[in-house]
């Protein structure tokens, strides 16, 4: 037996179905959702961040008709302007004249013989390990020697073989950096960071301690930056 | 397929593994019991589901609404409102059922401030065929849409959702935000008032 309800949900369903199909919707509906979308975005974010999301969005539905758009997702497109984002950081602060004076004499730094790791270390090891080796020849306790006359930082420590990085400051940086690798100071074991951010490219003459027999003579330093390679060697 | 669990999210077509398009894939939010998680972003879902559920909702609306036009803002509205929350969205079904309980919702509020409109304004809306209207072509038909008109919202609701979309009541229930058994008595009171109202028509 049918129950009446059955009846009239049947007369209900055919009913529905048939007013239903008469509905025809319009073809530009996707365009307007994603109009509403763009807007809205505009609305939260600002124009530009809606002006790019909405050429993103274009462009995918473009690919999206040539099928391409499986692998290129909203992910891909973030990490892309994440990426562009970070390439512009990087340049403005590589174009900074603080961040190239301080590259460059980071720079002068690396290449002095003193911050050169096998070179300090070499000369550790030979002050340390050769008693009398280093001793008579300050100029290869100087890890900065050989670049001393160009570089600032070379020449105290050139000079001051035997005294304490400590109570010479580090003017080549003059941002308070230490020094890679510090000389062989077999008197004050910790050297202390630059107290006087003097001019990098200017001779500190007057950190030279009164134990220092030489200024840092470029040809000593160079033989003595030699000589501690050949002992890094 | 496992390829795409993580190392490989994105693929070019002509590749092997290329994701077909014709069918709705199921994803699996944390993989915890699938691997494959192929995550669609939000623009992508809006257009996948549009080519799939556009017609089928705006015709939902339609029945509810009787207004074709206002039909399809109710549609496209809860389309941009998908997009804005789908980052809680992670499966195509969910966002099935998101849709169409944002289309209900929305066409309850548009019959609401229609309602509001109508108690200042009495006059009956342009595309409500009435009675008098000689274009009517099946008797059957009018009567029954015209009877469903005058049902109060929810038994409205309850019998469109249940005769046309053809949802459980367990769905049903979920898309108006009540429990099964007001579902059925929605229904129940809905059809013996649609019955009532075709014997009086008749």
């Amino acid at each position: 037996m049918t129950h009446p309800d059955d009846e009239y949900g049947e007369i209900i369903r055919r009913a529905l179905h048939a007013e239903a199909d008469a509905v025809m919707p319009g073809g530009d509906g996707l365009d307007r959702i994603r109009t509403r979308i763009t807007e809205r975005e505009v609305r939260r974010y600002g124009a530009l961040h809606g002006d790019l999301r909405a050429w993103f969005r274009s462009v995918l539905a473009q690919l999206a008709d040539l099928r391409f758009a499986g692998w290129l997702t909203e992910t891909w497109m973030r990490s892309a302007v994440t990426v562009g984002v970070a390439l512009i950081a990087v340049g403005l602060a590589v174009s900074a004249p603080q961040t190239l004076d301080r590259i460059t004499s980071t720079g002068n730094r690396d290449t002095a013989p003193g911050n050169d790791p096998g070179g300090s270390t070499s000369i550790s090891e030979g002050s340390q390990a050769g008693s009398g080796a280093p001793a008579p020849r300050p100029s290869d306790d100087r890890p900065g020697a050989a670049p001393g006359a160009s570089i600032t930082p070379t020449s105290p420590l050139a000079a001051g073989s035997d005294d304490c990085p400590s109570s010479e400051p580090m003017p080549m940086t003059g941002t308070g950096t230490r020094p890679a690798t510090t000389p062989s100071c077999p008197r004050s074991p910790t050297p202390t960071p630059p107290t006087s951010p003097s001019t990098p490219t200017e001779p500190a003459p007057s950190v030279e301690p009164s134990t220092t027999p030489q200024p840092a003579p470029a040809p000593e330093t160079t033989s003595g930056v030699d000589g501690a390679q050949e002992e890094a060697g | 397929m496992t390829d795409s669990r993580q190392g490989t999210p994105f693929r070019k077509p002509g590749d092997e593994d290329e994701r077909p398009t014709d069918v709705t894939e199921t994803l699996v939010a944390g993989g915890m019991t699938r691997p494959t998680p192929v995550t669609w972003d939000a623009d992508q879902a809006v257009t996948a589901l549009y080519s799939a559920h556009y017609g089928s909702l705006v015709r939902l609306a339609a029945l509810l609404l009787r207004d074709v036009g206002t039909a399809e803002e109710v549609v496209q509205d809860s389309f941009v409102a998908m997009h804005g929350g789908w980052r809680r969205l992670r499966e195509p079904e969910k966002a099935l059922s998101y849709l169409r309980q944002s289309v209900v919702n929305r066409s309850r509020s548009v019959l609401r401030h229609r309602a509001v409109v109508q108690k200042y304004a009495p006059k009956g809306l342009p595309d409500a065929p009435s009675a008098e209207n000689g274009a009517i072509i099946e008797l059957e038909r009018t009567a029954v849409v015209e009877a469903l008109a005058k049902l109060p919202t929810r038994q409205r609701e309850a019998l469109v959702l249940r005769y046309y979309a053809d949802l459980s009541e367990a769905e049903i229930a979920h898309t108006m935000g009540i429990s099964r058994g007001a579902v059925k008595s929605h229904t129940s009171r809905g059809i013996a008032a649609l019955r009532s109202g075709l014997e009086q028509s008749s």
